[in-house]
């Protein structure tokens, strides 16, 4: 019998859809129709905050939902779009189920063979060195350290590199040369624990939301000096925008060095117990009289003079940089006057201080320590003999098959491809037909490749697309493993998502090659991410990051990440401070364990504006919902829409009045190697003289100027002289 | 390259095809399998969640006594751009696809002083919801005690004319349903005790609940919760924006100016187009006494009241239209078209057509009444009177002069009157968003319109029979513009 519908309808189906109910596992209300029934951790697979993430899974232990833990000392129940939409990405429909060789599907079986016979044909006629490998900061520490091994130990490669190098190296490469090994210093605790705050180049606002949170809870109303050229979202909210024309942020340190000499704030019994080289760049630092620099960087004497009260001021002086310090002509040496300036007031190793840099990916760190590319394993040294010996006992393989020198980086093994020295090239969950800096430089070099392998979660990136074999990885959260993030913290990532089709793990996609190409009993050990982990333990003793006491993935699930040292002696309590720093002792790991000063002479921009390209491009993060090449973060309709929809260059009413264009106008970026078209946002926030691209859309490298860091070898993004043009 | 690809020989260059076989075997089956649930009892909280810690400063400890009600209060200081609360108001309360029901946008200068700010919004819970008060069928009910304006998603007939109402862009249509569906300020949260999604999920602890009293003298006077959006007086949003610096008053959203064209929301124009034409011939019936028109005003009456219904998500529960004939010209409009369709009727078996007349001059001044109520100065009461009198107009005149020759001359200029007007809105202000929507976005519908309305005038002179198959088309392009190029009145976008 049918009812008399209501006139009003207060309930029904489509208002149960959205009924929500309790949780549990402390998780509060929840919908109602992705209730879990248990809960696993994770550590998220996009940035180095290394935010802990509970992943809610249903009664096949499969994921429906995601939301932030709350108990992780990093995030504390937080985290950025990425984070909440981290599971999306896995689910799309256009994932690589299985190897393609030139486009057509395969089984494993024929992908492996033809690995095999392919590199071994390349390695035949033209030698081993002849391979190489490019990889990631987005896979585990354990999948790292087996690709590296592999390559290297197992198929004889010398050269073999990582997207960290677009990213990290200048950090890493400053820190070594200062500290002698490359050690953040600082932990996330410092950021509440400031009462003055420094953030040059970087907007972590937007870029790490989640480090912006630690600043917000700082309760000693800290003062917070930005300096960047363009007023971000994170100087928006800083006490004190110092807007450094670009690249002369090198300039300015030296500057407030020679100011702090000059006001005499410098920490004479720290530099003295703790430094060398200090009087060496007293020396240095007498022709970075302020005055006689101001115009170059573009600064009053007001603004820069009450940069140097703060600092002066402060008791607890941090300054945190990011990828304008890093992607720069002469990064590592502007890093280091960081560097400099912390340790001539003794802003380090003490809460609140430091000279820090806040890492790209999610495991850059551990990219850097265990990628076995850069450096043996484990921070180790491929040209010391010692090193080698130590790594090949622990790993049970012939010293011999460790190679003696090291490896060509980023930049230098696209040369060597252009140069004919190297022929196959295998990558890894990286993808520079996109990202590279003057994106041609890439595209044209594997034209001239014998044999290009792309090992990714998609096959349809910019760079898989260009592969003669692509082979399908399992994504974040459909394997497990370790992230090192920006802090040095250890956290284990578990899997809760089945993999689609065919996709492998990439730690099961190195055992099978390990197998396929004959070294299998090399890795005969290496049977599951934990059992490697516990190898490299052993690796790492007796190095400054010694993980020797981290006793498997449970304890450091348990304990909330472990921050590296962690050694056998830690004592309980010791690993209960979650949050711990280094260098409190004064003593740093070089052989004279004091810290270095380093510096040089600033060199000029490599391309200045003139009367043909009369604008500097700067390039950056868009906004927090955009990861990088967009491989992943696109694949969400959320986090689509958190972002404009085309792109936008912004530009200063000035020079839009006079080129005749105005808010809205279509226009060409062009550079002397290529151009982008874009849409003009007018906007007060960036300089005149200068515009501003967001390094998301695919086009923009192809402007962007192909300069490395000396030292580094890190590709300078984010400076080069371009002209606009109305597209008509 | 062309080697790559080739066939591999039974030649292998290693002995390990067995095993390898045998591994990758194991490898793909060790993939199919996901870990057996981790959660232990020591991690069953049954009590409190987690975050409550986080939250219990920013959500009330009480609930809203009488005259007051919960309102969301949103630090600007604190709103840096990460925005969270939009991804975590999806996956908390289990959204589709791109659907969350907060957003964020930004205000900024285009010149010195330097100026950006990030800006949160979701539902503001109006004192006076102008959703509720256009809602056809009371899908909206505004809960006495908390004040949240709550969706009756059962209810909704997805009409969509909330969406038009409301001047910040809340009420979003969802496809899959045919409904809009709209932020409860996760009332159900709130009432165990539990903050709204986007407030547990804010890093800086941005947004909050508040308590706040209602008909309070700053949501009615000619205030504005931000630069740039509708003054608070129309809807009396509830919520506080709260900031430690002063907003220039040169900032405007970043998306300012930007053109953008809406819906051209096809079954509301050919419904508004066809019932203005049945009301212009049914008054040239009435004065003409020609009876066999009464046919066409039916069938223009007729199709375009079934076209409307095609703009309903849910029709089958249209039947409920009447329920918000009290605030909602929308319900009115549907009351009095069904008379108009009756009195229409009527006329073929032998009514006076002044009756069908009647009702049709109220029927259009509710039409006219639907979107005046939207307060979009594009759809203001001269320029919306003006368009939809003005095909009443030109249809009156062309029927007549379809059965009378002398009337040809009045139906040139009744039409080119409307047009002289449409062309002068956009030569008033050349510059202005009205004219660079129709001139910049929409360049060849608005030529389309014109040459077409010259056309058919030209036409009237040699038969208006034809002319009025013309008049329809060119009127339909005139209403699709009319719905494509209206300024919104909306939260800073970005």
């Amino acid at each position: 019998m049918m009812s008399i519908p209501a006139l009003r309808e207060w309930d029904g189906p489509m208002t149960r859809e959205l009924l929500l109910e309790p949780g549990r596992f402390g998780l509060g209300q929840v919908p109602g129709t992705l209730k879990p029934m248990s809960v696993a951790k994770a550590i998220c697979g996009f940035c180095a905050t290394g935010c802990g993430l509970k992943v809610h899974l249903d009664a096949n232990g499969q994921a429906v939902n995601v939301t932030p833990d709350a108990e992780y000392p990093v995030n504390l129940g937080m985290a950025c779009p990425k984070g909440w939409e981290a599971l999306t990405p896995l689910w799309s429909d256009d994932r690589g189920t299985t190897p393609l060789i030139n486009g057509v599907a395969v089984g494993w079986g024929e992908a492996l063979d033809l690995f095999c016979e392919r590199f071994r044909e390349v390695q035949g006629k033209y030698g081993a060195r002849s391979t190489a490998f490019l990889s990631t900061g987005q896979i585990m520490v354990e999948e790292m350290a087996f690709l590296g091994s592999l390559a290297k130990f197992g198929m004889g490669m010398i050269h073999g590199d990582g997207n960290t190098r677009q990213c990290m190296a200048t950090a890493a490469t400053a820190y070594k040369q200062c500290f002698g090994f490359d050690a953040p210093p600082f932990t996330y605790a410092d950021f509440e624990e400031s009462d003055v705050l420094v953030f040059v180049g970087g907007n972590p606002a937007i870029a790490h939301p989640i480090m912006w949170q630690r600043v917000e809870r700082n309760r000693n109303r800290p003062e917070i000096i930005v300096i960047d050229p363009r007023m971000t979202e994170t100087a928006m909210a800083a006490t004190l925008h110092v807007p450094v024309a670009p690249k002369m942020d090198i300039v300015l340190f030296y500057c407030l060095a020679h100011e702090m000499l000059k006001r005499g704030v410098v920490d004479r019994d720290f530099v003295q117990k703790s430094t060398s080289g200090f009087e060496a760049f007293c020396a240095f630092l007498e022709d970075f009289e302020p005055s006689k620099h101001l115009s170059n960087m573009g600064l009053t004497n007001e603004v820069f003079e009450r940069c140097a009260d703060l600092i002066v001021k402060g008791k607890r002086v941090s300054m945190w940089w990011t990828m304008g310090v890093n992607q720069g002509h002469q990064a590592t040496r502007t890093a280091q006057a960081i560097i400099n300036l912390c340790l001539m007031t003794g802003n380090i190793g003490r809460p609140g201080t430091g000279p820090n840099s806040i890492t790209g990916q999610c495991n850059a760190m551990g990219s850097r320590l265990f990628s076995n590319t850069t450096g043996l394993l484990g921070g180790h040294d491929f040209t010391n003999e010692k090193d080698r010996m130590k790594v090949a006992e622990v790993l049970g393989i012939n010293q011999e098959r460790i190679p003696q020198e090291n490896s060509w980086a980023y930049d230098q093994i696209i040369q060597g491809i252009h140069d004919g020295e190297i022929k196959g090239l295998w990558m890894i969950a990286t993808n520079p037909g996109h990202s590279w800096i003057n994106q041609k430089s890439f595209t044209d070099a594997v034209k001239k490749l014998e044999f290009f392998v792309v090992q990714d979660m998609y096959s349809n990136t910019e760079t898989a697309q260009l592969a003669h074999l692509y082979l399908p990885a399992a994504a974040w959260g459909e394997k497990e493993g370790t992230f090192i993030n920006a802090e040095r913290r250890f956290g284990v990532s578990r899997k809760v998502s089945k993999a689609p089709g065919q996709a492998l793990a990439d730690f099961s996609i190195f055992r099978l090659i390990a197998d396929a190409w004959g070294c299998g009993e090399m890795f005969g050990q290496w049977t599951s991410a934990e059992s490697v982990f516990r190898l490299l333990t052993q690796v790492s003793r007796g190095q400054p990051c010694d993980i020797s006491g981290i006793d498997g993935f449970d304890m450091i699930e348990a304990s909330g990440g472990i921050q590296w040292p962690c050694v056998g002696t830690s004592s309980k309590t010791e690993l209960k401070r979650a949050e711990r720093r280094l260098f409190e002792d004064g003593l740093f790991y070089t052989p004279s364990q004091r810290a270095n000063f380093i510096f040089e002479e600033p060199v000029g921009l490599p391309e200045k504006p003139d009367e043909h390209y009369p604008l500097l491009l700067l390039t950056g993060r868009g906004s927090s919902a955009q990861w990088h090449t967009e491989t992943r973060t696109k694949k969400s309709a959320v986090l689509r829409k958190l972002h404009a929809s085309k792109l936008l260059v912004d530009m200063n009413s000035e020079d839009l009045v006079g080129l005749g264009l105005g808010e809205g106008d279509r226009v060409r970026v062009v550079s002397r190697r290529g151009k982008v078209e874009a849409w003009v946002r007018e906007t007060s926030t960036i300089q005149r003289g200068q515009v501003f691209l967001p390094m998301h859309d695919p086009d923009v490298n192809k402007v962007t100027l192909g300069v490395f860091d000396p030292e580094s070898r890190q590709p300078g993004y984010k400076a080069c002289a371009v002209k606009i043009e109305k597209v008509s | 390259m062309n080697a790559v690809g080739k066939k591999l020989s039974g030649d292998r260059p290693h002995e390990s095809g067995v095993t390898e076989s045998l591994l990758l075997e194991e490898v793909l089956a060790e993939q199919g399998k996901l870990q057996t649930a981790v959660a232990t009892f020591a991690e069953w909280h049954e009590d409190e969640p987690l975050m409550a810690g986080h939250y219990r400063q920013l959500i009330p400890m009480v609930r809203p006594k009488p005259g007051e009600q919960y309102a969301f209060e949103v630090k600007l200081d604190e709103c840096t751009g990460c925005k969270a609360c939009v991804a975590a108001c999806h996956s908390l309360n289990g959204l589709d696809d791109d659907e969350s029901w907060r957003d964020v946008g930004t205000l900024m200068t285009r010149r010195a002083p330097a100026y950006m700010q990030t800006v949160t919004t979701a539902c503001h819970h109006c004192e006076d919801p102008a959703c509720a008060n256009g809602c056809p069928v009371l899908a909206y009910e505004k809960d006495p005690e908390t004040g949240i304006v709550r969706h009756l998603d059962d209810q909704c007939i997805g009409c969509s004319y909330c969406m038009l109402k409301c001047p910040y862009e809340v009420p979003k249509f969802n496809l899959r349903l045919g409904i809009v569906r709209k932020c409860d300020m996760c009332s159900s949260r709130l009432g165990n005790g539990e903050a709204p999604a986007c407030v547990q999920a804010c890093p800086n602890g941005a947004i909050g609940i508040q308590i706040v009293l209602r008909g309070q003298e700053s949501r009615v006077v000619e205030e504005r919760l931000l630069p740039g959006v509708v003054e608070s007086g129309y809807t009396r949003p509830t919520t506080r924006y709260v900031s430690s610096k002063t907003i220039p008053d040169s900032a405007e959203a970043a998306d300012e100016g930007n053109l953008r064209v809406e819906a051209a929301h096809w079954p509301l124009v050919v419904m508004l187009v066809l019932t203005q034409a049945a009301l212009g011939v049914f008054i040239a019936v009435a004065v003409s006494g020609q009876s066999w028109l009464a046919w066409f005003a039916n069938g223009f009456l007729q199709v375009g009241l079934a076209a409307s219904v095609l703009h309903l998500g849910r029709p089958l529960r249209a039947w409920r239209a009447f329920l918000g004939w009290r605030k909602s010209w929308l319900s009115r409009e549907i009351l009095v078209f069904g008379g108009f369709a009756g009195a229409g009727s009527a006329t073929l078996v032998g009514w006076s057509a002044w009756w069908a007349v009647g009702v049709g001059l109220i029927g259009v001044g509710c039409s006219i009444m639907v979107y005046v109520d939207t307060k979009r100065p594009d759809w203001s009461m001269g320029k919306t009177t003006i368009r939809f009198g003005g095909t009443v107009v030109s249809f009156m005149a062309l029927a007549m002069a379809w059965v009378d020759g002398r009337w040809i001359w009045i139906a040139v200029i009744a039409q080119g009157v409307k047009l002289g007007w449409e062309c002068m809105e956009l030569v008033w202000d050349r510059r202005g968003y009205h004219s660079r929507m129709h001139w910049e976005a929409l360049p060849v519908w608005t030529w389309a319109r014109m040459l077409g309305a010259i056309g058919v005038m030209g036409l009237t002179w040699y038969s208006p029979g034809l002319a009025v198959t013309g008049l329809v088309a060119i009127e339909l392009l005139e209403r699709a513009l009319y719905f494509k190029t209206v300024k919104v009145w909306r939260m800073p976008g970005s």
